[in-house]
C-alpha cells in the first residue's frame, strides 16, 4: 500500500482500480443501513461503564462492563437481567472480551487476573483456568469444545478446551501473515473460520480452525475501507464482516472474502468508540460503545 | 444488478491481484512513517490526496474541548490504544469526572516549573493543562517497563507533581501533611484503593492521590466522607466516631477553613485538613491568638463564641504552656523519671504526650498542653467508662473516666498523680474527703466519692479560684481564700480553724536580710507563684498534700481524730525540733537554741499551753504557736503569768514562783511606770547600729514613746549581745554581760539617758540580789513597806 514502496505507475493503478470502483458504486446503491432499534444503557446500579465486548445466545445477551468489571445480562428485549463478576472473594479485574458458548456458558477473558472465567447462564461460576499471555477475548467454538483466545503479551491465538489445555496456538508479534500486533476481538465464521483482529496491523485475519492464515481483511488508512483502530468484528449469517473502528467512529463491513463493502451508515445515531460487536440470529447489530457508556442494537435492513 | 456484482468483484480483485502482485500475502515491515502515524493521524498521506474522503476531517491543529493541541495527545487518541484491547487504562477514564483537571488553565497556586525560560511540563497553546503536560512518547526513559507511562519527568516520590504543586510539598511547616513520613502501619485498604507510597516506605502524593482513576473528588483513592481515607493510616483515630468531638454526629454544622463540614467531608476534616492548614496538626479550623499552639486549636471550639461553648474551660483552668520539668518530671526517649517521687508504691509515670514551642510533638521534657491529659480521639481511656452502645453524644456527659481523657480521673487519681508525684500522699490524710468530709459536695455537685480525691478540691477547668479550686472561696485573699473554705465556721473543717490570732499572712518577707532565702513558697494575692510581690500565705508553710513531710507515705494523719503538731499538720517542713520551719523566715530567732530559753536545757518535760512536749511543739512551739495561741501577742503558746502589762505577762509564764523559771525571778519586777521616748536611731550614725531598746504600750505594741518592758531590755532569743551565736546548752549564772541582755554596756543607753553613768548600779541594784541592800541613793524608788533581800 504504501506508494513510496510499491512504484507502481499511476495508470495501472488506475486501471486496476477501475473494477473496484465500480463494485463500490454498486455498494452504494444496495448500501446496508443500521437501524437503531435501542440502547442498552440503564441507569444508578444498572448503568454501563466503559463496556468492551458484547455477545449475545438465543435471546440472552452479555456485556462485559469493563469500568464497572462485571458481567451485564439482558434478555432479546434489552431488558437488565443482572450482572455478576465485581463481588466475591474473586472478582474480575480487567474483562475485556467475552463470549457466550453453544450450551449458553458464558466465557470471560479477564486480562487483570490473565485468566478465562466460564459461568453458567445465570452467573454462577464454573470453572477458570490460567493464560498467562493476557488474554484479551475468547470465542467458543460452533460445537463448543474449543475455546480460542486472543493474548496481546504473546500476541497469539490460543486454542483451549474448556477445561483449560492448550491445544495449540499461532500468531506471535509481527506483521506478516499469521502474525499480530496487539490481537484484539475474535469472531467465529460459519464454515469453522476464525476473525482475529489485528490492531496495530489495522485488518482482520481469518485463519482455518487450525491455524492457518487464509487472508485478511482491511489495511491501514483512514479511508473508506481502511482501519485505524480495528477492536471489534462480527459475522452475519451471509457471512460478512463488520469491523468496528474505535477511534474513527465507524463499522464497516466486508464480504465473506474480505472485500470492503461500505461503512455502515446508522442514521440518526452517532457512533463513539465503538469496540465489540455480536451479530444475532436474526442478523441484528449489537455495538458496544465504550466512551458512550452504551450497547447500540442495530436492524440490518438490506437494500 | 445483484447477478452481476459477484463477477465485478471477482474481476476487480483478480485485477488487483494481478496488478498489484503479493500484495496481500507479502509480509509487512513496519514503516517508520506508520510507526508515527500510530498516534500522529494527521501525518497519513490519505488527507493530503485530492479527491479522497477521510472518515475523519483532516485537522492538523484541530480544536478540542480540551483546548488547543495536536490530535495525538487528545484524550481519545489515547484511549484509542488504552482502551483495554492494547493497554488497559481504563480505570483513567472509569470516572471521568475525577480526573486530573485538563482544558484548564493552572490555578495562582501551580507553578508551572521552568527551565532555561521553556517550561518543563508544557501547557497547550491556550495555556491550559492536556494530557501532554505530563505525558509525552518521545524523548522519555522507557526503561524496561512493559507499559512505560511515558511522563516528562520520573515521578519518584511525587517527584513530578511537587514540580508543580510546589506549595504542597512543604509539609506541616506551611500548612501540609507530611510527606515522606511512614505512616504508623500498612495501609492495607489505602494500598488496594491504589494508593502508593514511596520507595522507602513514605507518604508520597499518590498514597492518597490517584491522578488517574480516583473515584473521588480531589483525586482521592478513598471517600472522604466518614473520613475512610484518614483512618487508613490513622487507624487509632477512628475512636472519635460518634463521641462529643464527631461533630457530624452533634450535629453541628460548622464550616472549616474549606468551607466543608463534618457530615460532608467525613469527621476527620471538622479539625484537619490535609493541605492549607491554619496551624499545627493540619488545623483545619480559624485559631484564637495569645495562648500556645495547642490551646488555640482546642479553643477554636472551646470558647464563648465556638461551637462547643457550652464546654468552656473558664478563667481558672489547669496551666498549660508549662513545662513538665516543672513538677519534677525528667521525659526523654518516650520515657518519664520522676525526680520527686516521694511515696513508695507509686505507679511509675505514664509518659504522655508533651508539645514544642511550635505545637509538635517534644522529642525531651517538652510542655503540658491540652492534649497532654486529653485524647480527642477516644471519648474514655484504657480502664474507663466507654460510650454505650448507639449512645446519643449530645445527651452524653462526660466525667472523670471518659471525657477524652487519657487517664482514667477516678478514685485511684491515676490522672493527676501521674504528674503531680507528691500530691498522692493527700489520700492518707485527713484532706482526703473521703475520710473526713464524705458528703461535701464540689462547686460540680460532686461528692469525693464521684468526683476523686483531688477533684473534690481542684477542678481542671472552670475552678472557682485560685489552684482551680473546686469549692467556693472562703475568707480571706489568695490561697487563705482557698482553705477558708473548709477551716471556717459551719464547714468541714470548722474544729480547725486558725483562731482569732495567727501567723500574719499576705506580709511581704521584704524585712528579711538578703542573705536569708526561706526556700518556702510565697504567693500573690491572687494565689499565683510570681517571684514578685509574693508573701506569705497558708501554703508558704503547709503542703496540704503531705500529712508529715519527712513521712509522706505515713497513714497516720488519715485518723479523723489525730491532733497534728509541729512534726506533721502537713507542714512543708517540721516545726519540731530546734524548729526548721520557724527559723527558715526567723532566721534571728535561732540563736535562742542553746540557752536558758531552749527549754530543752532548763526543763525538757515542759509542755506548753496546748500540752505539747517539745519533742513536738519544737524549740519555737514552746513559746509560740502559729494558731490558736493562748495569748493573741507574740502568738503566745504558754499561759501568761501576772503582769502590769502584756509582755511581762508572757515572761512571767515561766518567770514566776511557780513557773518553769521560778528561781529566774528579778526582786524587783517593773521600772516605775513612766512614759519614756525610745529615741530609735539616735546614735545610729555613730555607732552603726541602734542600741536603742523598744518601749512599749501595754497591749505589748512597740511604740515610739512608751513603756520599759521586759523586753525593753531583753532579748529572749540571744543570750549574749556581744555575740550573734547560739548557746552551749549549759546553764549559766548570767551577768551583766549576757542574761539576755540587748546591750551589754549602759553607755548610749537608753537608762543613761535618766540615769546617767549610774543606770548600770540601778540595773544590778534591781535585778542582782547580792546588790540589793539598802542604800540612800535608792531609797525614794523602794515600797515603802519593801525591804532589800541580803
Amino acid at each position: 500500500m504504501n506508494r513510496d514502496r510499491h512504484p507502481v505507475s499511476r495508470g495501472l493503478v488506475l486501471l486496476a482500480m477501475l473494477p473496484w470502483l465500480l463494485v463500490q458504486g454498486a455498494v452504494a446503491a444496495d448500501s446496508l443501513v443500521g437501524q437503531p432499534l435501542r440502547l442498552l444503557q440503564g441507569r444508578g446500579e444498572q448503568a454501563l461503564l466503559l463496556p468492551t465486548d458484547v455477545a449475545v445466545h438465543e435471546g440472552q445477551v452479555a456485556v462485559v462492563d469493563g469500568g464497572h468489571r462485571r458481567i451485564v445480562l439482558y434478555d432479546s428485549r434489552g431488558r437488565y437481567q443482572g450482572a455478576f463478576g465485581a463481588s466475591g472473594d474473586d472478582p474480575l479485574q480487567a474483562p475485556v472480551g467475552l463470549d457466550i458458548d453453544p450450551a449458553g456458558h458464558i466465557v470471560v477473558a479477564d486480562r487483570g487476573t490473565d485468566r478465562i472465567l466460564i459461568f453458567s447462564p445465570t452467573g454462577q461460576r464454573l470453572h477458570a483456568f490460567a493464560v498467562p499471555q493476557r488474554p484479551i477475548d475468547v470465542a467458543a467454538s460452533r460445537d463448543g469444545r474449543e475455546l480460542f483466545v486472543t493474548t496481546n503479551r504473546s500476541h497469539e491465538v490460543r486454542v483451549y478446551t474448556p477445561r483449560g489445555r492448550l491445544l495449540r496456538r499461532w500468531g506471535g508479534n509481527g506483521s506478516g501473515p499469521g502474525e499480530f500486533r496487539y490481537p484484539a476481538t475474535l469472531a467465529v465464521l460459519p464454515g469453522r473460520r476464525l476473525a482475529v483482529v489485528d490492531v496495530f496491523n489495522t485488518r482482520v485475519q481469518l485463519f482455518e480452525r487450525s491455524g492457518d492464515f487464509v487472508f485478511h481483511a482491511g489495511s491501514w488508512g483512514v479511508r473508506p475501507g481502511r482501519l485505524f483502530r480495528p477492536k471489534g468484528v462480527a459475522v452475519d449469517r451471509r457471512g460478512r464482516l463488520y469491523v468496528s473502528d474505535s477511534y474513527l467512529d465507524v463499522i464497516q463491513i466486508f464480504d465473506p472474502d474480505g472485500a470492503f463493502l461500505q461503512v455502515l451508515a446508522t442514521p440518526g445515531h452517532r457512533l463513539t468508540t465503538p469496540t465489540g460487536l455480536a451479530v444475532d440470529t436474526d442478523d441484528r447489530l449489537y455495538v458496544a460503545e465504550t466512551l458512550a457508556n452504551r450497547v447500540s442494537l442495530f436492524r440490518i435492513a438490506e437494500p | 444488478m445483484r447477478r452481476a456484482r459477484p463477477a465485478m468483484v471477482l474481476l476487480a480483485f483478480w485485477l488487483l491481484g494481478a496488478l498489484w502482485p503479493g500484495q496481500p500475502l507479502q509480509a509487512r515491515q513496519p514503516s517508520p512513517k506508520r510507526e508515527c502515524s500510530i498516534c500522529h493521524i494527521m501525518w497519513l498521506t490519505d488527507f493530503k490526496r485530492k479527491g479522497v474522503k477521510t472518515l475523519v476531517p483532516y485537522e492538523p491543529r484541530p480544536v478540542v474541548e480540551t483546548g488547543r493541541q495536536d490530535v495525538v495527545s487528545t484524550e481519545r487518541m489515547c484511549f484509542s490504544c488504552h482502551d483495554g484491547f492494547v493497554l488497559d487504562s481504563r480505570f483513567v477514564w472509569a470516572e471521568r469526572k475525577h480526573l486530573h483537571p485538563v482544558g484548564v488553565k493552572p490555578s495562582p497556586d501551580v507553578h508551572v516549573p521552568l527551565v532555561e525560560g521553556k517550561e518543563v511540563l508544557p501547557l497547550n497553546d491556550d495555556g491550559k493543562i492536556y494530557c501532554g503536560t505530563c505525558h509525552s512518547a518521545h524523548g522519555v526513559e522507557w526503561d524496561n517497563k512493559e507499559s512505560p507511562i511515558f511522563l516528562r519527568a520520573e515521578n519518584i516520590n511525587s517527584g513530578l507533581c511537587v514540580l508543580c504543586h510546589t506549595n504542597r510539598a512543604k509539609g506541616p511547616v506551611s500548612g501540609n501533611h507530611p510527606l515522606h513520613s511512614r505512616p504508623p502501619h500498612p495501609p492495607e485498604a489505602l494500598l488496594a484503593a491504589g494508593g502508593q507510597l514511596g520507595n522507602k516506605g513514605g507518604v508520597i502524593c499518590q498514597s492518597c492521590h490517584r491522578v488517574h482513576g480516583s473515584r473521588q473528588k480531589k483525586l482521592l483513592v478513598l471517600p472522604l466522607a466518614g473520613s475512610r481515607l484518614c483512618t487508613t493510616c490513622h487507624d487509632d483515630k477512628k475512636r472519635i466516631r460518634g463521641t462529643r468531638h464527631d461533630m457530624g454526629a452533634m450535629g453541628i454544622n460548622a464550616p472549616n477553613v474549606r468551607n466543608e463540614t463534618a457530615a460532608h467531608a467525613g469527621v476527620c476534616s471538622a479539625c484537619h485538613v490535609p493541605h492549607k492548614a491554619t496551624g499545627p496538626r493540619l488545623w483545619a479550623r480559624p485559631r484564637p491568638t495569645g495562648m500556645d499552639m495547642i490551646s488555640s486549636l482546642c479553643r477554636s471550639c472551646h470558647d464563648a463564641q465556638g461551637p462547643a461553648h457550652d464546654k468552656t474551660i473558664g478563667r481558672q483552668s489547669h496551666p498549660v504552656d508549662v513545662s513538665i520539668t516543672r513538677v519534677g518530671i525528667r521525659a526523654e526517649l518516650g520515657r518519664w523519671r520522676s525526680r520527686i517521687e516521694r511515696l513508695a508504691g507509686l505507679a511509675a509515670p505514664v509518659p504522655l504526650p508533651l508539645i514544642d514551642r511550635r505545637g509538635n510533638h517534644a522529642r525531651r521534657d517538652g510542655r503540658v498542653t491540652c492534649v497532654t491529659c486529653h485524647d480527642p480521639h477516644r471519648w474514655a481511656p484504657p480502664g474507663g467508662q466507654p460510650m454505650p452502645a448507639k449512645a446519643d453524644p449530645r445527651k452524653l456527659e462526660g466525667h472523670g473516666r471518659n471525657s477524652f481523657l487519657r487517664l482514667p480521673h477516678d478514685g485511684r487519681n491515676r490522672l493527676c498523680s501521674n504528674c503531680h508525684r507528691d500530691k498522692p500522699a493527700v489520700t492518707f490524710s485527713k484532706h482526703n474527703l473521703a475520710i473526713t468530709a464524705t458528703r461535701t459536695r464540689n462547686v460540680m455537685g460532686q461528692t469525693v466519692t464521684e468526683a476523686g480525691i483531688c477533684s473534690a478540691c481542684h477542678l481542671p477547668h472552670n475552678g472557682r479560684g485560685p489552684r482551680m479550686w473546686a469549692r467556693p472561696p472562703g475568707r480571706g485573699a489568695g490561697i487563705e481564700g482557698l482553705c477558708t473554705s473548709c477551716h471556717a465556721e459551719g464547714l468541714p473543717a470548722a474544729k480547725k480553724q486558725t483562731g482569732k490570732h495567727s501567723h500574719p499572712v499576705h506580709v511581704g518577707l521584704d524585712r528579711l536580710p538578703e542573705t536569708i532565702r526561706p526556700r518556702l513558697p510565697l504567693f500573690t494575692r491572687q494565689g499565683g507563684r510570681n517571684p514578685q510581690g509574693s508573701e506569705v500565705d497558708c501554703a508558704t508553710c503547709h503542703d496540704p498534700h503531705v500529712w508529715e513531710a519527712t513521712h509522706p507515705g505515713s497513714r497516720a494523719g488519715a485518723d479523723p481524730d489525730v491532733e497534728g503538731d509541729g512534726r506533721n499538720s502537713f507542714l512543708r517542713v517540721a516545726a519540731a525540733g530546734e524548729s526548721p520551719l520557724c527559723v527558715r523566715c526567723h532566721a534571728d530567732k535561732a540563736l535562742v537554741f542553746g540557752t536558758e530559753h531552749d527549754l530543752r536545757i532548763t526543763a525538757p518535760r515542759a509542755r506548753n499551753g496546748k500540752q505539747q512536749p517539745i519533742a513536738a511543739s519544737g524549740v519555737c512551739g514552746q513559746c509560740h504557736t502559729p494558731h490558736t495561741p493562748l495569748a493573741g501577742v507574740r502568738l503566745w503558746a504558754r499561759t501568761p503569768g501576772p503582769g502590769r502589762d502584756v509582755l511581762e505577762s508572757l515572761c512571767r509564764s515561766c518567770h514566776r514562783q511557780e513557773g518553769l523559771a521560778g528561781k529566774k525571778v528579778p526582786e524587783k519586777l517593773h521600772h516605775p511606770p513612766r512614759r519614756v521616748p525610745s529615741n530609735a536611731g539616735r546614735r545610729v550614725g555613730l555607732r552603726k547600729q541602734n542600741l536603742n531598746p523598744p518601749v512599749y504600750t501595754v497591749d505589748g505594741k512597740r511604740v515610739p514613746v512608751g513603756r520599759i518592758t521586759c523586753p525593753t531590755c531583753h532579748d529572749p532569743h540571744r543570750w549574749n549581745p556581744a555575740r550573734a551565736e547560739a548557746g552551749d546548752g549549759r546553764r549559766h549564772e548570767g551577768t551583766v554581760l549576757d542574761s539576755f541582755l540587748r546591750h551589754a554596756t549602759t553607755e548610749g543607753f537608753l537608762c543613761s539617758d535618766c540615769h546617767g553613768l549610774d543606770s548600770l548600779f540601778r540595773y544590778k541594784y534591781f535585778h542582782w540580789p547580792p546588790s540589793r541592800k539598802p542604800h540612800p541613793l535608792y531609797e525614794d524608788l523602794e515600797p515603802k513597806s519593801g525591804r532589800a533581800r541580803p
